[in-house]
């Protein structure tokens, strides 16, 4: 079970990952896309951490960063009381076999010209891992998500998207990893399909403890999955809580925009459901506001001048419910 | 209770849409009967490859013939005037017109080296007979109609300067620049974020009750269905599986693949509760299962389910499911 009195798996402080923007003169970039600005989150063993927001909110940038798919431009990322910024090489092959990454597309991330043993051993062989065995090993990991053992001489072309996405996870899982990094791993799937795999997703975690950071915009499913959940917005952690406080009791006025938003499979009642639309897009990475990244776009009755010159700090119950927000309500416990 | 007596603006009768290919053919419609009634949004839902996006086509006219053939004895009747078969002249001044539709991904339906106005301005001269300085006067007027900030200087943008959801708003300018009085809608709203998405909703449903005109949206999303329709239709392997109003598919599924995709979805109560999932996945339209095309992913599937199965009246008009159980399933089902 997850014990947050142990320090945590991962923790992530003032992550930031900034893409340049063409060059300038001599070559300097001058204007950067802040897809990351300052992140700090935490995941302990064995819990699931929800990470949500709309496109272009740094969700996936986060999840490559915290990897070093992608390196972050600043910040700190400790797995397991490691450093993982100052891994060498040789040093990050192995961080990489404890925690690897999960693709949203299925198909873009299988070579197409490799049979599903062939890759499966692949890994293993890189990795140095399953000796003579490999084959062996490649079938218990295809029976291990639900696949067959016939399928490992077949072709990515030859599989549906919920199988390709089951050899995706067979893939990360050959390394036997204790922490993944779900990219969107059902958003190309259709609905009856993505129970499959969410089902999977949660039976391999029960089975091998697994630690998860998943990477989703569909907010219903986060809250399935999710112990804890982190809402984004242009490059920032806006609000972070347990997955039925952040839902029942949302702080910040854009995860209070976000849930009400969500549109819900049930239409008894719905012309009385309160919806708070926004009004225009999200603001530019390149140029984001001064102070609160949200309060141009912010319905909060008190918003003033501190909201669009002071940024607001993660803040609330130590170690719970955080928000970003000048006025969110007090971290008094609302009636439950 | 109004709309069900009013007389079908769009009646669709036995539509067969097949496509002939190299590997066989794929019967992607095969016998699709509904009516969308003047006023009303009726929604079609179903999983990729169901056959709702080539049914929606085909009412349109809009799909190259050959490889698609709708066969003989297909009907798609406006306001009683037959439309197969009547031409490709007859469809384009219908087009724009009495239909107008709005796709997905907006952007591959405008032009990107045309400004956002001279486009809509171009139906306008087209449909309505309007001179040039009439036409841009009108554009500038649809589009604060759409909601768009500033509509006079974005008439002089071009595509690429706006964000996906202006680029729908600047579809649906577009599409209601001839008021017409059915709307075809496929999957509006798919490719947007969340709240954008409530946005769009939103303004679908404002100029709905503006102009009065009936709404056939396609969707995958049950939670857009729930919210906006008044009745649906769910499609399966090329078939209607199920019809009623939003509160019967929702409150009383009666066939199994509708309770099947329901329980694939996150319980709103319970949001930790395991999901349901259909096992399998959808047949190849190449080659349809016989009988019940559901059989094989049916949990209740038993004797009686390998004959054909035809659309099962329950009780009220316009309440139907393809399942001989379904009667007992809905008596059983109402008794909780």
């Amino acid at each position: 079970m997850i014990d947050r009195s142990l320090p945590p798996l991962l923790s992530v402080r003032g992550l930031e990952k900034h893409f340049p923007l063409g060059q300038g003169m001599l070559g300097r970039a001058v204007r950067h896309v802040k897809a990351v600005d300052g992140v700090d989150f935490a995941i302990w063993r064995g819990e699931t951490l929800g990470l949500v927001g709309e496109s272009g909110c740094g969700k996936s940038t986060t999840g490559r960063a915290v990897l070093r798919l992608l390196e972050p431009t600043a910040g700190e990322v400790h797995y397991d009381g490691m450093d993982v910024r100052a891994l060498d090489r040789e040093s990050l092959r192995a961080f990489r076999r404890r925690a690897q990454f999960v693709f949203q597309d299925p198909f873009g991330s299988l070579n197409p010209r490799l049979s599903v043993g062939a890759m499966l051993e692949e890994v293993l062989e890189v990795h140095g891992l399953g000796g003579a065995n490999r084959r062996d090993r490649a079938v218990e990991l295809l029976e291990l998500v639900g696949l067959r053992p016939e399928h490992i001489d077949r072709y990515p072309h030859e599989f549906s998207g919920g199988q390709r996405q089951r050899l995706g996870v067979a893939r990360a899982l050959s390394v036997e990893p204790e922490f993944l990094v779900l990219d969107e791993p059902v958003s190309a799937l259709d609905v009856s399909v993505q129970a499959q795999v969410v089902n999977l997703l949660e039976d391999l975690q029960a089975e091998l403890g697994l630690t998860y950071l998943f990477i989703a915009h569909d907010l219903a499913l986060v809250e399935h999955v999710s112990d804890r959940v982190a809402v984004m917005y242009l490059g920032r952690i806006v609000e972070i809580a347990d997955a039925a406080n952040l839902y029942r009791e949302p702080r910040h006025p854009y995860t209070r925009a976000l849930l009400s938003a969500v549109p819900r499979p049930d239409p008894v009642g719905r012309e009385q459901r309160e919806r708070i639309v926004l009004q225009g897009d999200v603001p530019s990475a390149v140029d984001p506001p001064m102070g609160c990244p949200f309060h141009p776009r912010c319905p909060h009755p008190a918003k003033d001048d501190v909201c669009g010159s002071v940024r607001p700090l993660l803040e609330g119950d130590p170690g719970g419910h955080l928000a970003a927000c000048h006025y969110q309500p007090s971290g008094v416990e609302t009636s439950t | 209770m109004s709309a069900e007596s009013a007389p079908a603006l769009l009646s669709v009768r036995d539509l067969r849409t097949w496509f002939f290919t190299d590997q066989g053919v794929a019967k992607a419609v095969d016998g699709v009967s509904f009516d969308v009634r003047a006023g009303e949004t009726l929604g079609i839902v179903g999983e990729s490859g169901c056959g709702k996006t080539v049914t929606s086509l085909s009412v349109l006219g809009l799909l190259p013939q050959p490889p698609a053939r709708v066969m003989e004895g297909s009907s798609v009747r406006l306001r009683g005037e037959e439309l197969i078969g009547s031409g490709e002249r007859r469809m384009r001044a219908l087009r724009g017109n009495e239909i107008s539709m709005i796709f997905q991904e907006p952007m591959s339906s405008l032009n990107p080296v045309y400004k956002i106005g001279g486009q809509i301005a171009e139906s306008l001269r087209l449909h309505r007979g309007m001179d040039r300085k009439a036409a841009r006067a009108e554009a500038v007027r649809l589009l604060a109609e759409v909601g768009l900030s500033e509509p006079e200087r974005r008439v002089d943008e071009y595509p690429h300067q706006l964000s996906g959801g202006m680029r729908q708003r600047v579809m649906i300018a577009m599409a209601l620049s001839c008021e017409p009085s059915l709307l075809i809608a496929d999957e509006p709203t798919t490719a947007l974020d969340v709240t954008v998405q409530a946005q769009i909703l939103e303004l679908l449903a404002e100029l709905r009750g503006k102009f009065g005109m009936a709404v056939l949206l396609i969707t995958h999303d049950l939670g857009v269905v729930a919210e906006v329709c008044d009745r649906v239709v769910v499609m399966y392997a090329g078939q209607i599986v199920e019809t009623g109003t939003v509160y019967d598919i929702f409150g009383e599924p009666a066939h199994p693949y509708t309770r099947g995709l329901l329980d694939s979805l996150p319980s709103v109560e319970d949001p930790g509760k395991r999901l349901d999932s259909i096992p399998g996945t959808v047949p190849n339209p190449i080659d349809w299962p016989t009988g019940c095309r559901f059989r094989a992913r049916c949990p209740l599937a038993t004797e009686g389910c390998e004959l054909p199965q035809d659309l099962v009246e329950l009780g009220e008009e316009g309440r139907t499911a393809r399942c001989w159980r379904a009667p007992s399933l809905v008596a059983t089902g109402a008794a909780t």
